[in-house]
């Protein structure tokens, strides 16, 4: 297992360098720069700002400069917040985002595998229509939708919690964005979930188990659910990188500091460091949680080794 | 198979610990990094707008990075809450010469950085050479150029023409600075109030250099210190004991909140958690118009339309005089924009003092359909496709949409609104590959030259629209050249005049407004016309009667 962890982080690398060479070259190649404002700079600053920052040089040569800096855990200063390094905007945006991402992760697991759970074993009766069809209602209201009517209700209406803040993560502030985000991943899971299990209790061990005389609840949660769980496993891995980066709405509307809206603005503005940097983050925790997931799987199921 | 299933519990263990470890350290409450932890009571909390970028004295830029800086920073002059009126700050007097072109600064006794060490001259001179410094990217660096060598300081290209002993800035001794100015400029003490007018503390800066403005280094001369800054999150300013005026600052300290979303900002407001807003939803200003916590105050900012006059049919003045007499800028006002604001027929906003504009633009079809007929477009014939550019956000949509469905209805010609991402917007108007676009803009200062010198054919990164004209380059120097306000507001408006009524390079569309919404207890808070307002002077009445 050791080998092949080590094996996967090393094919990262690769990966790593195409992603910050075509990043490097989309957000150098778009029009604008990070030194337009409505009322423009003097020329002479611009022209020292591009010295200071390299721009005065050919692409490539920035291109190779930056790779290098970049390889070291130095992505520069942001063009925007001109007085953070962007490793520091990261090393305090990521925790952040993490916290609410996997919050929200757990909170869609639990409640998804659990519905989904409640699905399977009462299938085609009523209970499973309702859970699926709520479900897949839940589905179609997007997070961008599910936040201000979450505020409306829970904050401004009951005052049962804060409008918005991040106030050093405490509890209370962390419900708003946690299930407003997680909600969206539950039908995905309930699904897979269900699916899952209807098939695996379909299997001999499974009918085994209860001509044991095993109750009901052991055969599902003792035997049947574990292998149920592996698509689940292959799903969240993906879905778990894509929810740290990519929950700008909820961080919006919540006022989080997270990285999903610092990548939003750093686009907007021409950003290049930042937008460089916070890609790389992105990258490597696709590929984190792909061998994570790789590495449950095979926890999971015995039948798969990691090569 | 023993082995099996503890690698499946291990999962599901592992599983649910990384979805409760996070909730650990919520149940611990998290940990400020505050350099100083800011105290419990009389503690202003603000929804602030976007995020501030840098607390650089010089690289300060907008509105609310300008609240925090005048907080930490005080120079030379503070504005008056209510008035503007420059009034003293680390100077306790100065003069001005006869000839309006020496000014001389007395620093006052016994004024302290906040560790403690005193202020000197020294520090201003630092701070200002450092503000002319090309490449320290100051954008606000021109505004030193009515200071004797300071232009030519800032463009040197190389180093022996870059002599600061050439620039008119001397300290005959530390309580002492002397200005020379190439001409007499009236509004200089207003300028001064702005954060790149600080002073430097140079210990500081030989020590962190660009990270002395962090929390754990800042040295700062204000009535605050900088007591943590989180990025996207708070910012959380302390008062600082060692101010000059410590004994009359009532705010123990300042907690500002970065809000993108205006209707995050109300309902943290409404809610308490925040005792004054700078934003509120487009959607609830009409219900909110009558509270007595709503305050509406015209800006000296004005929205326009910024005509190209290099190509097409816009080159031709009368056509650029048609479009600006075809709309009404009631509806556009009222209706569209609908946040307050005052329809604008000047480009100078009303409100200046000591400033009239001479003229009003005259909302006429028939003369407009007259003009463009004398163009050779009679009813719009022949007209070419001409598009309308502006950044996404909702209001310059509807606001670009309105005019051309007015100058379409009017005047019988097709102007298609066209939205374009920021960068590409920018880039179009750098390259003048645009016919017309809309833009804003917001005085620095309270004066005309504020308004009016962007336009003249020296002034190309800000001008943006090919207009050479050598007659309001010429009325724009003299205005500047004048010790006479009365002839300086003369020959401004005369300027004003040529720019938009008669050359009619920009179509002036309404005079913005602030909003600001602050609770009753909040007392000290005043509107005005820059939408300054100095932290020092504010206070929260219910916690001094809990005292």
């Amino acid at each position: 297992m050791f080998r092949y962890v080590v094996k996967r982080t090393l094919a990262a690398v690769p990966l790593l360098l195409a992603v910050l060479t075509v990043s490097f070259f989309l957000v150098r190649l778009s029009p604008g720069s990070p030194f337009q404002r409505e009322a423009e700079l003097p020329e002479e600053v611009r022209a020292s700002m591009e010295a200071a920052y390299g721009f005065d040089r050919p692409l490539p040569e920035q291109y190779v400069r930056y790779i290098g800096s970049a390889l070291r855990g130095d992505f520069g200063t942001s063009f925007m917040y001109k007085d953070k390094p962007v490793r520091e905007i990261i090393a305090e945006a990521l925790p952040v985002s993490a916290r609410i991402g996997l919050l929200a992760m757990g909170f869609s697991i639990l409640v998804g595998v659990a519905l989904g759970v409640m699905a399977a074993v009462k299938q085609n009766t009523l209970l499973d229509y309702a859970t699926m069809t709520g479900i897949m209602a839940g589905k179609s209201i997007p997070p961008m939708v599910l936040a201000p009517v979450f505020v409306g209700v829970f904050a401004l209406g009951l005052g049962w919690l804060p409008v918005a803040g991040w106030n050093d993560g405490a509890a209370l502030n962390l419900v708003g964005p946690v299930v407003c985000l997680g909600l969206y991943d539950v039908a995905a899971i309930a699904r897979l979930s269900r699916a899952s299990l209807l098939e695996v209790i379909r299997n001999r061990y499974i009918q085994t188990a209860r001509a044991k005389g095993l109750p009901e609840w052991r055969v599902v949660l003792g035997h049947a659910l574990r292998e149920s769980l592996c698509p689940l496993v292959t799903y969240l891995g993906p879905a778990l990188s894509s929810i740290l980066i990519g929950t700008v709405v909820v961080e919006q509307v919540f006022n989080i500091p997270g990285l999903g809206r610092y990548l939003v603005a750093a686009a907007t503005n021409r950003d290049y460091t930042l937008v460089l940097g916070i890609t790389t983050v992105a990258c490597l925790l696709v590929v984190a949680f792909n061998v994570l997931s790789d590495l449950a799987l095979a926890a999971l199921d015995p039948r798969i080794r990691v090569q | 198979m023993a082995h099996r299933k503890n690698a499946f519990h291990v999962f599901l263990v592992t599983l649910l610990g990384a979805a409760a470890a996070p909730s650990l350290s919520v149940v611990s409450g998290g940990v400020s990094s505050a350099a100083w932890a800011a105290p419990k009571g009389t503690v202003l909390k603000i929804a602030g707008g976007k995020e501030i970028e840098s607390l650089d004295p010089i690289l300060v830029d907008g509105a609310d990075a300008a609240l925090v800086a005048r907080g930490l920073y005080e120079g030379l002059v503070v504005s008056d809450p209510k008035t503007l009126e420059p009034k003293p700050g680390l100077a306790e007097s100065w003069k001005v010469s006869a000839d309006g072109l020496t000014l001389t600064f007395k620093l006052r006794s016994g004024a302290k950085w906040s560790d403690g060490s005193p202020v000197t001259t020294k520090a201003f001179l630092a701070g200002w050479k450092r503000a002319l410094a090309a490449e320290n990217g100051a954008y606000y660096a021109s505004y030193f150029d009515v200071i004797q060598g300071a232009e030519n300081y800032r463009k040197a290209k190389t180093a022996a023409e870059r002599d600061f002993t050439k620039v008119g800035i001397k300290a005959p001794s530390e309580s002492e600075l002397v200005l020379s100015l190439v001409q007499p400029a009236p509004y200089l003490l207003d300028l001064m109030t702005q954060p790149i007018f600080a002073p430097l503390h140079e210990a500081s800066f030989a020590k962190h250099g660009k990270a002395f403005v962090k929390p754990e280094n800042l040295v700062v001369t204000g009535p605050f210190r900088l007591a943590a800054w989180k990025l996207k999150d708070k910012l959380e300013l302390v008062r600082n004991e060692t101010y000059h005026d410590v004994r009359n600052v009532k705010l123990a300290g300042v907690t500002v909140f970065p809000v993108d979303d205006a209707k995050t900002a109300y309902n943290l407001y409404e809610t308490g958690q925040v005792h004054w807003t700078r934003r509120v939803p487009l959607a609830t200003l009409a219900s909110l118009r009558t509270r007595d916590d709503f305050h509406l105050e015209r800006m000296l900012n004005t929205v326009y339309l910024r005509f190209n006059t290099t190509r097409g049919p816009l080159k031709d003045a009368r056509v650029r005089r048609a479009l600006s007499m075809a709309i009404d800028r009631k509806i556009i006002a009222d209706k569209v924009a609908r946040e307050g604001q005052e329809p604008a027929r000047t480009f100078v906003t009303p409100g200046l003092a000591g400033y009239t504009s001479t003229f009003a633009i005259e909302e006429n079809v028939e003369k407009a359909k007259a003009l463009l007929a004398e163009a050779g477009f009679p009813g719009g014939k022949g007209f070419p496709a001409t598009t309308a550019l502006f950044i996404s956000d909702e209001q310059s949509k509807n606001v670009v949409t309105a005019v051309s469905a007015m100058l379409k209805k009017n005047l019988g010609i097709t102007i298609s609104p066209r939205n374009l991402e920021r960068g590409v917007y920018y880039d179009a108007l750098d390259a003048l590959n645009y016919d017309i676009a809309r833009s804003s803009y917001t005085a620095k200062f309270l004066d005309a030259k504020s308004f009016l010198d962007k336009f003249t054919s020296q002034n190309t990164y800000n001008n943006l629209t090919g207009y050479k004209s050598p007659a309001f380059d010429t009325l724009v120097a003299k205005a500047e050249a004048q010790s006479s306000p009365k002839e300086r507001a003369r020959l401004f408006a005369e300027a004003e005049k040529v720019l938009i009524l008669d050359d009619a390079v920009l179509m002036p569309l309404y005079f913005n407004t602030s909003i600001n919404m602050w609770k009753p207890e909040l007392k000290g808070l005043h509107t005005n016309v820059l939408d300054v307002h100095p932290l020092k002077d504010l206070s929260l009445e219910s916690a001094l009667v809990k005292k």
